[in-house]
Order: C-alpha cells, then sequence, then structure tokens
C-alpha cells in the first residue's frame, strides 16, 4: 500500500488554497418545496435553463426538467435522502457536461463520468454538454465504409457500416449483448474507439462485461458508461447520453468510434419513472409523449461526417478525415413481441435491425439471428467487396432452405435438386454458427464463404462441418498467410485471388485432416 | 407554490381593476388587511364557521378592515367567498403587492448583514443596485449574526453572495472535494 507522506499533504492543501477563487458568489436561488423519489419541486429559480445543472445545499447536483410557472420541477443525480423541504437550490448556469477525450479509454465510469473502477481521477479539461444537436445534413456523408463484427453470419447478409445504426432486437438470453461485445473485441486491430453504456443491468453482468474485455485487451480502446439496476433512474436515463457525448468527441476529431447501448428498454423504462413522477401526462404503455423523441434524438448523433465538417470542428487541425459514430442499441422484447411500443419506435429509427430468436438459439443456432427477418437498410454499400460477392448467395440459399424445410416436413420423398437444396440449406446454417469471443477476419469470412459457394461442403458430413471449418482456417495461416493477408489489406476479389483460393481448398481437402 | 397559482388570477384582476379605477393605495391595503384577517384565529373560526350567514361574514369582513362605502372591495370578497376561496387573501394580498412595486419600477432588495449598516452604507448599496436592476431599489437590512462579515443581498430570485460564511463554505468544499 502506498505510504501517505504528512509533507505532500499539506503540499495538496496548500496548493487547494492557492487556487482557491474566492469571488463573490452571485446566483440564482430557489427553496425546495417538495420532494419524493429523486424528484425535487423547487419554488423560485426565476432564470433557470432547460436541463441545465443545479446544486444543492448538500453539494449533490440535480437537473431541471419541467419548467413551469410557479415551480421548477428537477431530478437529483445523486442521494436524495440527505436534501429536504425547505432547503435551497442555486443555479450554476450550465447545463449537464461530462468529461470527455482518450484518458477516458480504458475506464468504466458512471453517468456524470466519475470513475468507478479505483483507477483515480479523471483527469482531462476537456468537456461537452450531453445533450448536443445532431449534425444536419450538409455535415453528412453517406455511409461506405465497413464496421467488421466478426460474425460471419452479419457481415455477410446484414453489414454494418462506419455511421450506421443497427438494432439488436430479441428476448432475454439470446446473445444480444455477447453479440455487441465481439463486436467490441473485434475492434483491436481496426482503430474504432468502443463505448459500452450498460443502462439498468445487475453490478455482477457489468462487471463480467469488464472482466471479458480486458480478457481479450479490448479495454484499452473502451470506456464503460454503467448505469447499473441499482442506480437512480436518473442516472439510467442519462447514462446513453453521457456515452454518446463520448463517441461525439472521436467522431468530430475525424476517428470513428462504436457505440453499444444496453439496453435502451430500460433507458425507456427509467425516463418513463421520471416522467411519472414529474407528472408528465402519460401515454401509450405509460410513456410519456416524448418518449419517440428521446430515442430518436440520441440515435440520430450517430452519424458519419464529412471531412470538411471535421476540418471546421478541428479548425483545420484535422483534414481529410471522415469521423463516424456507429450506434448498436439493444431493445429486449417479451416474448418475441415486437409489436410493443418501444420496440416499433427504435425499429424505425434505426437503420436495420438484428433479430435475435429463442427457437434458434436454444436449437444451437448461435449467433441466433433470424436472416429472413433481419436487415441492413444502408450497410450494403459499405460491404467488403469480397464478402459482397462471395455473401450474396448464404442469404438465398437460406430463404430457399427455410421454404423446403417447411414443405419437406409433410413430404416422404423428395427429388433430388430439392434433396441437394435441402442438404445446402443445412450445410449454410451450420457454417454460419460461430462460437463466442471468436471473432472472424475478412479472408478468413471470405474463405469460408468460399468454400461454401464452391461446393466444397458437399461430401462433408454435417456434423464435421465445424472441424473442417477448423481445420481449413489453421491450414490456411501456415501455408497460404501471403494470401490471407494480401485479401485483410485490399478487401478485393479478382479472378487471381479466386484460383489462389480454389488451389488451397483442394489442396486441403486432399490432406483429410478435420 | 400551488395557492400562489390559484392566488395569482384574483390578483392580476384586482390590479387591473385598482389600476384602472386609480385605486391602488386603497385595494393594497384592504387587501393586506383582509389578509391578516383571515390569518387570525378569532376572525377566522367565524369567517370560515357554516353556522354564519354569507352576508354577515362579508359585512364582519368589511367592518373589521374599515370599508364600508366601496362596492368594489364588498363585490370582489363576495366572488372570493362564492368560490370558496377567501383564504388564498395573504397570497392574493403578496402578489398584488408584487404587481404594484413591478408596476413602480422599485425593485424590493432585502440585504442581509452581520451588523447593522448605517445609511450610508444602504444608500451605497442602493446606488450600486439601482444602476444593476435599471430600476429604483428599496432595501431592507436584515441582521444574521452566523454570516460573520460582509453582505448577502437578496432580491427575488437572484442572490449576491459576498459573505465571510460563503468564503469558509467554499474553501471547505474545495478542501474536502
Amino acid at each position: 500500500m502506498q505510504q501517505l507522506n504528512p509533507s505532500e499533504i499539506s503540499e495538496i492543501i496548500k496548493k487547494r488554497i492557492d487556487q482557491l477563487d474566492l469571488k463573490p458568489i452571485e446566483r440564482n436561488q430557489g427553496t425546495i418545496v417538495n420532494l419524493s423519489d429523486g424528484i425535487v419541486r423547487i419554488y423560485g429559480l426565476a432564470d433557470v435553463m432547460f436541463g441545465e445543472m443545479l446544486v444543492f445545499e448538500n453539494g449533490t447536483y440535480g437537473m431541471a426538467l419541467n419548467l413551469e410557472r410557479d415551480s421548477v420541477g428537477a431530478v437529483v443525480l445523486g442521494d436524495y435522502k440527505q436534501l429536504s423541504e425547505g432547503q435551497t437550490v442555486s443555479c450554476t448556469g450550465e447545463v449537464l457536461t461530462v468529461p470527455v477525450g482518450e484518458v477516458l479509454l480504458g475506464r468504466v465510469v458512471n453517468a456524470l463520468s466519475l470513475p468507478l473502477d479505483g483507477k483515480g481521477a479523471i483527469k482531462t479539461e476537456l468537456k461537452s454538454p450531453i445533450e448536443q444537436i445532431a449534425p444536419g445534413v450538409i455535415a453528412r456523408q453517406s455511409v461506405d465504409e465497413p464496421l467488421q463484427t466478426g460474425y460471419k453470419s452479419i457481415d455477410a447478409m446484414v453489414p454494418i457500416g462506419r455511421g450506421q445504426r443497427e438494432l439488436i432486437i430479441g428476448d432475454r438470453q439470446t446473445g444480444k449483448t455477447a453479440l455487441a461485445i465481439d463486436t467490441i473485441i473485434n475492434q483491436k486491430k481496426s482503430g474504432v474507439k468502443c463505448i459500452y453504456v450498460a443502462i439498468g443491468q445487475k453490478n455482477s453482468s457489468i462487471a463480467n462485461v469488464v472482466r471479458k474485455l480486458e480478457e481479450h485487451d479490448a479495454l484499452e480502446h473502451t470506456i464503460i458508461v454503467a448505469a447499473g439496476a441499482s442506480d437512480p433512474a436518473a442516472m439510467q436515463y442519462l447514462a446513453a447520453f453521457t456515452g454518446c457525448t463520448m463517441g461525439e468527441y472521436f467522431r468530430d476529431k475525424g476517428e470513428d468510434a462504436l457505440i453499444v447501448y444496453d439496453d435502451l428498454t430500460k433507458q425507456a423504462w427509467a425516463y418513463r419513472q421520471i416522467s411519472l413522477l414529474l407528472k408528465r401526462p402519460p401515454g401509450r404503455e405509460a410513456y410519456p409523449g416524448d418518449i419517440f423523441y428521446l430515442h430518436s434524438r440520441l440515435l440520430e448523433r450517430a452519424s458519419r461526417i464529412n471531412a470538411d465538417y471535421v476540418s471546421k470542428l478541428t479548425n483545420g487541425k484535422v483534414k481529410n478525415k471522415t469521423g463516424s459514430l456507429t450506434a448498436l442499441p439493444i431493445i429486449e422484447t417479451q416474448g418475441g413481441d415486437v409489436s410493443a411500443f418501444v420496440p416499433t419506435n427504435v425499429i424505425s429509427i434505426t437503420d436495420g435491425q438484428i433479430f435475435l430468436e429463442t427457437d434458434l438459439f436454444n436449437s444451437g443456432i448461435r449467433p441466433a439471428m433470424n436472416a429472413g427477418i433481419s436487415v441492413s437498410r444502408v450497410g450494403g454499400a459499405a460491404q467488403t467487396k469480397i464478402i459482397k460477392k462471395l455473401g450474396g448467395g448464404v442469404r438465398l440459399a437460406l430463404a430457399q432452405y427455410r421454404e423446403l424445410a417447411a414443405f419437406a416436413q409433410f413430404a416422404s420423398d423428395l427429388d433430388d435438386i430439392t434433396r441437394k437444396q435441402l442438404e445446402h440449406g443445412q450445410r449454410v446454417t451450420e457454417i454460419m454458427k460461430q462460437a463466442q469471443y471468436k471473432p472472424l477476419s475478412v479472408s478468413e469470412m471470405a474463405l469460408i464463404l468460399f468454400a461454401t459457394d464452391s461446393g466444397a461442403l458437399v461430401n462433408i458430413p454435417l456434423q464435421d462441418i465445424s472441424k473442417f471449418e477448423t481445420a481449413l482456417l489453421e491450414y490456411m495461416h501456415s501455408e497460404h498467410s501471403d494470401l490471407m493477408s494480401m485479401i485483410d489489406k485490399s478487401g478485393d476479389f479478382n479472378q487471381k485471388i479466386e484460383q489462389q483460393m480454389t488451389q488451397a481448398i483442394q489442396a486441403f481437402s486432399k490432406t483429410q485432416a478435420w | 407554490m400551488a395557492k400562489t397559482t390559484f392566488a395569482r388570477p384574483y390578483a392580476k384582476a384586482a390590479f387591473s381593476y385598482a389600476k384602472e379605477n386609480k385605486a391602488l393605495v386603497r385595494w393594497e391595503t384592504a387587501l393586506c388587511l383582509a389578509s391578516l384577517v383571515v390569518q387570525h384565529q378569532e376572525a377566522a373560526s367565524i369567517l370560515f364557521s357554516p353556522t354564519v350567514l354569507a352576508e354577515e361574514k362579508i359585512d364582519c369582513l368589511l367592518a373589521w378592515i374599515n370599508e364600508s362605502i366601496s362596492h368594489d372591495l364588498k363585490h370582489f370578497f363576495e366572488l372570493l367567498y362564492k368560490n370558496q376561496r377567501l383564504a388564498l387573501l395573504p397570497w392574493i394580498a403578496s402578489e398584488f403587492s408584487q404587481m404594484k412595486t413591478m408596476d413602480e419600477h422599485i425593485q424590493q432588495v432585502i440585504v442581509y448583514s452581520a451588523d447593522i449598516m448605517n445609511e450610508m452604507q444602504q444608500s451605497l448599496i442602493a446606488e450600486k443596485l439601482a444602476a444593476r436592476f435599471g430600476q429604483a431599489v428599496n432595501i431592507v437590512n436584515k441582521i444574521d449574526p452566523s454570516l460573520i462579515g460582509g453582505v448577502k443581498i437578496s432580491a427575488g430570485d437572484w442572490v449576491y453572495d459576498d459573505t465571510l460564511k460563503a468564503r469558509i463554505d467554499t474553501l471547505s468544499r474545495a478542501l474536502i472535494s
């Protein structure tokens, strides 16, 4: 344990006294007239702004949310048990701001950006307001760069582009968080900074995520914003905006960032609780009228901005670089009901969705993505050439397989073509399975898709497909590492690559090494 | 707070009427007295008693506040009684006074100090504040020994705190944080 040095403490005290600003305090003041469940009603505060930070007598902060004629409704951002009626509240003159910057990478912070990981204070001068207007039409650029999740099925069928908003939706225990965490782990070498916002989760689950990211060396490029189930509803509501602000810092300086909101259902619950306590009128499912705006204004901030705008934001320091913030919001459905209020809202806001299904999960298909209803509305333009070329057949094969499989249940004998299509579908389904924490590179994915497409799996028994895949990848890494690194680098697909891949697969098939 | 909301329409109507009829001072005095009456325990027991007739109650109220001639105030109190808002009179009077001072362009200011301030000090502060608010100020000096030294000026929600107590609090917060 570090020894305390008395002179050092005196120095600190001296420094603090030295730096103390003892100007007269000018403030706008009010009085607490009502206090319940983390919501205070304040009389006075005539000049308060919407979303302004308020400071209570004991130093706790609050945020003004309801501005009425005779009173102000505010949420307490912290322990409200110390507060009581009659205490004074002052305006700070600032809307809620949080520290941003590189120093936050590798840290676990709460919704106010205060450290939770015991690694000391966050030393940064950079601060940014949590509520900001999303970039306008002129500042934006179309999504044309891929963000690799490392999952074959997703990168082939539901590609995600940098700056896109792709919803991950499914019931509990269908692998939503696993998918998001794997995507973060896969950004290790891509230079994409990641932000994981945990809302309303068990603290043990958050600790688990932190540990897994640490194990895979992915915490260094990740910020974790945690608002656990035991945190006040206000913190759970704000955590998403805090994370978004941190991501925007990277976007605005011409870098790429990824943000995962895990999950927005719980954020909506927290916001509903605050709204009802603030006595705002309830609407459908008791959510307030602005629940759509809550999510739309948050997700609209995930965007790709052009080089001119980056240059303008950085005062010309960064040139010819675009910035992006990709969002992966997660929504938890109840009993597969995607027509509930919040799921339909978020589906309509995002640029596509990945549906995860319990039945698929239980039948061993992981990731449990339903390829039929999962879509990506903009990612196709951003897909790597080689994956786009080779992955095209997968979706079709799976669609035909589903149709035939339903039909084949009633038919006793099938013709050759149908049987072959069914077998191919089964193999494609099998090859699309992928274990957790094992993201694949573009070359690995391309090779597997090429093997599937070229019929190399036809003679492999269904139960050996996974072994074949592992052995093939091992073989390619040891024998054809230059081809693999070339594909990873360029992402192109041409006749020469096709030839080399065919030869390599043929040579491997002869070894019978699986 | 909710009472102010209920009281505001009455105060606004009364103020507008009194201003039009150039009877602001009369109305302000009457409302202040009436508010004191409704807060008086014995008077309230008569005013809010179910056994006393409505007319008698209004007459009593007018008699207590020495208002027997004008019909306008009588009508106002009758309306309050009819709407069961007589209990709001203190809030109506306070809102009325605020509207009157706003109309006169006089800012009410409370200056808290640890010791009694002399007239020169008060006029110096009044001069500075008048320049800041752009209108005349009416200063009330209140003594609060816990401030130790300096002054705390309060005008509505605006507070200017330059007391020793505030400085000590800032210092203690800086050392603890």
